[in-house]
């Protein structure tokens, strides 16, 4: 058994609700939404949508422009449409219908659908039920027609219906047994016609659905189309389809408000626990799993801690879930103690991927992601995760990138940026101020190094920061004199041969981030290649080989 | 490898003598798939799957070292596999490979580095410490998800490499056996006496070695394999397999 809602003139009966003292009084809505600014001039050719019942006495119909309107009833009150109310009222009327089945469709603005079948049968319970759904809307203002039937759009037909048939006011039920008498003379304006075809069917004579259902349902699609089978059908109240359902939209959150200060890790993981129990059992119940969980936690004082967890392989396992907040709150310091905690989750469906072929899979990419939580709380993110050089030519400058373990690796297309370009070396980090005796200091040093040789690329290499292109600045001057011996730190020792000095410089358009510098390549006496570098007057080692 | 055949006669009589008093002791070695690492020679000694294997670099410049890590980075790009690199001293130089590069707008073609999007093959720990490196190191093994792991202790004090306790590489042999995960450990010499193999990098380089092309200093680290243990659970016993 299906049950009809519909409230007739519903832009109207919405403004009713904001307006009371109108309820009585010749009022029309043109089609127009509130607050919108038309001139005088132009609000006089708007269209009436809707007329109330003492406007109607007024000879005032829809579709008039509202001018027209005001002729006939020269106290006519003109009202816009408020989408605010029209909303409330859709919203009223689907809590309404809640109340009575979980299976409802909103049909259109005023009208729902609900099937009752399992709830219901129509012999016995359809006008009790009926009086009650009429009752349940009657309280929030509204003046709604119920119609019962067995088929959805037969029932919609009914609640349509009700001033038409006799006695039945504002409820009418109708059974198979009384369905063709009933039907017969209801006029055919009820059904949801197009212009065109109201038209077409006042042009044939044809006034009520009887006389529709009288025509042969093959002639009138062959002439009309698809779309008549469905107007003969409801004609009929015959009509069989799916109700589009409406399902609310679930919520997967929890909040606690504590009573109690919480300032120690242990009992809020064990709190978080407990939510994430009724979530993964929510999520679990409507076939998702968690993509992400928002984590809020309200401190005294009116502080609040936030952060979104994005879950590498999305799941509703709690224990899995429960760690990887766990983990995250082991180095969690709040300056002041957690007085409510709010958990949600962001869900989506199961994913389903086929693994490729060539490519390495994670094998638990949920507990990866974990163990790398676990790494980066101990070294700190700053040294843990993936290295991207910066577009710029100062040495060691890198960033780190979080690894991303639902991301496939990748192989550049381009085979020379695998190729090692220079012998790599060795940093030191951070790199090892040491004195250096350099060729003409007065030592006492025997200049025993070979002379210096230049690089291929020697000169000044321009700071490329921004993208802008090399800027190739002359050799480095003839005076700057080679490095002979190391005079401090772990590095002690005598320099046999030098390559350099390599001067390189950057970003000489700000003085606070100027850098310049002048790097020797060095053979150690004890059999070691070191990459001294000169900046403003100090020596530092920098790498080794 | 079967290299028993090739140990001196009196040796393997001797062994077959063991293996029959002691037989549970002794039961037949089994080889595990071997998997590619992309240095040569290493490859044809035969990596095991799920091995803990130390390359030291006693008679070798530090930058031999470096030249594997390059050598291996190379691989596991190409191959489009995952590595996990523990750096004891963080002295890795991300500059060694252009890939690790910005990515830069095609449109800018002229600037430079320009690199490619390898988020998802490397991870670099830069620890500040051996003990720190082998603490990470037990927690990626454990885990298990990443196949190869290079813990890089070439930079670091050999001293320090020797003050961890041998069970902790036991466990971490142990760890990667159980995992299946391949472990590649750099040292400075010789220092883990649990190693399921072991490589000796011989290359010294000198300065005329820094503007060759790659393949000249390259084909200059070579190494040879030290000795090769059998792996910890195949009968519940550690045994010598081969000596060198």
């Amino acid at each position: 058994m299906f049950a009809a809602i519909h409230i007739p003139r519903p832009a109207l009966q919405a403004l009713f609700i904001e307006k009371p003292g109108m309820r009585y009084q010749p009022v029309v809505v043109l089609d127009e939404a509130e607050k919108t600014t038309t001139s005088k001039r132009d609000r006089g050719k708007l269209r009436v949508l809707e007329i109330s019942a003492e406007a109607e006495e007024f000879g005032i119909h829809r579709g008039m422009t509202a001018v027209q309107a005001q002729a006939r009833c020269d106290y006519l009150e003109l009202l816009n449409r408020s989408p605010r109310a029209e909303t409330d009222l859709t919203e009223t009327l689907l809590d309404c219908a809640g109340d009575f089945t979980p299976d409802f469709e909103d049909t259109e603005c005023g009208t729902c659908i609900l099937d009752l079948g399992g709830v219901a049968a129509i012999d016995r319970d359809a006008l009790r039920i009926s009086r009650q759904i009429h009752e349940r809307i009657s309280d929030h203002q509204f003046f709604p027609r119920i119609g019962m039937a067995t088929n959805p759009d037969l029932a919609a037909l009914a609640a349509r219906a009700c001033r038409y048939v006799a006695g039945a006011e504002e409820i009418l039920v109708i059974r198979d047994q009384d369905r063709e008498q009933i039907l017969s003379p209801l006029p055919v304006g009820l059904l949801d016609l197009t212009p065109e075809m109201s038209d077409l069917f006042d042009l044939w004579g044809l006034r009520n659905l009887g006389e529709l259902a009288r025509l042969s349902r093959a002639d009138l699609v062959e002439r009309l189309g698809a779309e008549s089978a469905v107007l003969w059908d409801q004609a009929c109240g015959t009509s069989r389809r799916l109700l589009r359902l409406v399902r609310p939209v679930a919520e997967y959150s929890g909040t606690i408000e504590l009573e109690y200060e919480i300032t120690t890790t242990e009992p809020l993981v064990f709190l978080l626990r407990r939510l994430l129990d009724t979530i993964a059992a929510r999520l679990r119940s409507a076939w998702l799993v968690a993509a992400r969980l928002s984590l809020r936690l309200d401190l005294a004082g009116g502080n609040r801690y936030q952060r979104v967890f994005r879950i590498p392989e999305p799941c509703a396992d709690v224990d899995m879930l429960t760690g990887m907040l766990a983990v995250h709150l082991e180095d969690f310091e709040a300056r002041s103690p957690v007085t409510g905690i709010t958990l949600q989750a962001i869900p989506t469906r199961a994913g389903k991927h086929q693994f490729d072929l060539f490519a390495a899979g994670v094998k638990d990419p949920n507990r990866l992601s974990e163990t790398l939580a676990r790494v980066e709380a101990l070294l700190g993110s700053e040294r843990f995760g993936v290295p991207r050089l910066r577009p710029t030519h100062h040495p060691d400058s890198f960033e780190m990138r979080p690894f991303h373990p639902g991301k496939e690796p990748v192989c550049p297309e381009d085979e020379t940026l695998l190729i090692m370009k220079q012998l790599p070396m060795r940093r030191y980090r951070p790199r090892r101020h040491v004195l250096v005796q350099c060729e003409g200091d007065s030592t006492g040093y025997s200049p025993a190094f070979n002379r210096v040789q230049s690089r291929t690329q020697q000169g000044t290499v321009g700071d490329s920061t921004g993208y802008s292109a090399l800027k190739k600045t002359p050799p480095a001057p003839a005076q700057q004199t080679a490095p002979l011996v190391i005079l401090s730190g772990d590095f002690k020792g005598r320099i046999v041969d030098t390559r350099g000095p390599y001067s390189a410089s950057g970003s000489w358009w700000e003085k606070r981030i100027y850098w310049r510098r002048e790097e020797w390549d060095v053979a150690h006496e004890n059999g070691r290649i070191y990459r001294l570098v000169k900046e403003k007057g100090e020596w530092f080692v920098e790498a080794v080989g | 490898m079967n290299q028993e055949s090739q140990s001196h006669p009196a040796l393997a009589e001797l062994r077959q003598v063991l293996k029959e008093k002691f037989a549970t002791a002794h039961r037949d070695y089994t080889p595990r798939e071997t998997i590619r690492c992309g240095v040569d020679w290493i490859d044809q000694a035969g990596l095991e799957k799920g091995s803990l294997c130390e390359i030291s670099a006693r008679e070798s410049s530090p930058a031999g070292g470096a030249v594997i890590l390059g050598r291996i980075l190379q691989h596991i790009i190409r191959e489009r596999q995952r590595l996990v690199l523990i750096d004891g001293a963080d002295a890795f130089d991300p500059a060694i490979l252009p890939a690790f590069g910005a990515v830069i707008p095609a449109e800018s073609q002229d600037a430079v580095p320009q690199g490619c999007d390898l988020d998802g093959s490397l991870i670099w720990a830069r620890c500040r410490g051996v003990a720190e490196a082998v603490k990470v190191a037990d927690m990626m093994l454990r885990d298990g998800n990443l196949p190869r792991t290079v813990i890089d202790l070439q930079n670091n004090d050999l001293k320090e490499i020797r003050s961890i306790p041998a069970s902790s590489w036991l466990r971490l042999r142990s760890l990667t056996e159980d995992s299946g995960v391949n472990c590649l450990i750099l040292t400075p010499a010789p220092a883990i006496n649990c190693a399921a193999m072991r490589f000796e990098i011989t290359g010294r380089y000198t300065l005329d070695d820094l503007e060759c092309p790659e393949w000249i200093w390259a084909e200059k680290n070579t190494g040879k394999t030290g000795h090769c243990q059998r792996r910890l659970k195949s009968g519940g016993k550690s045994g010598l397999l081969m000596a060198g």
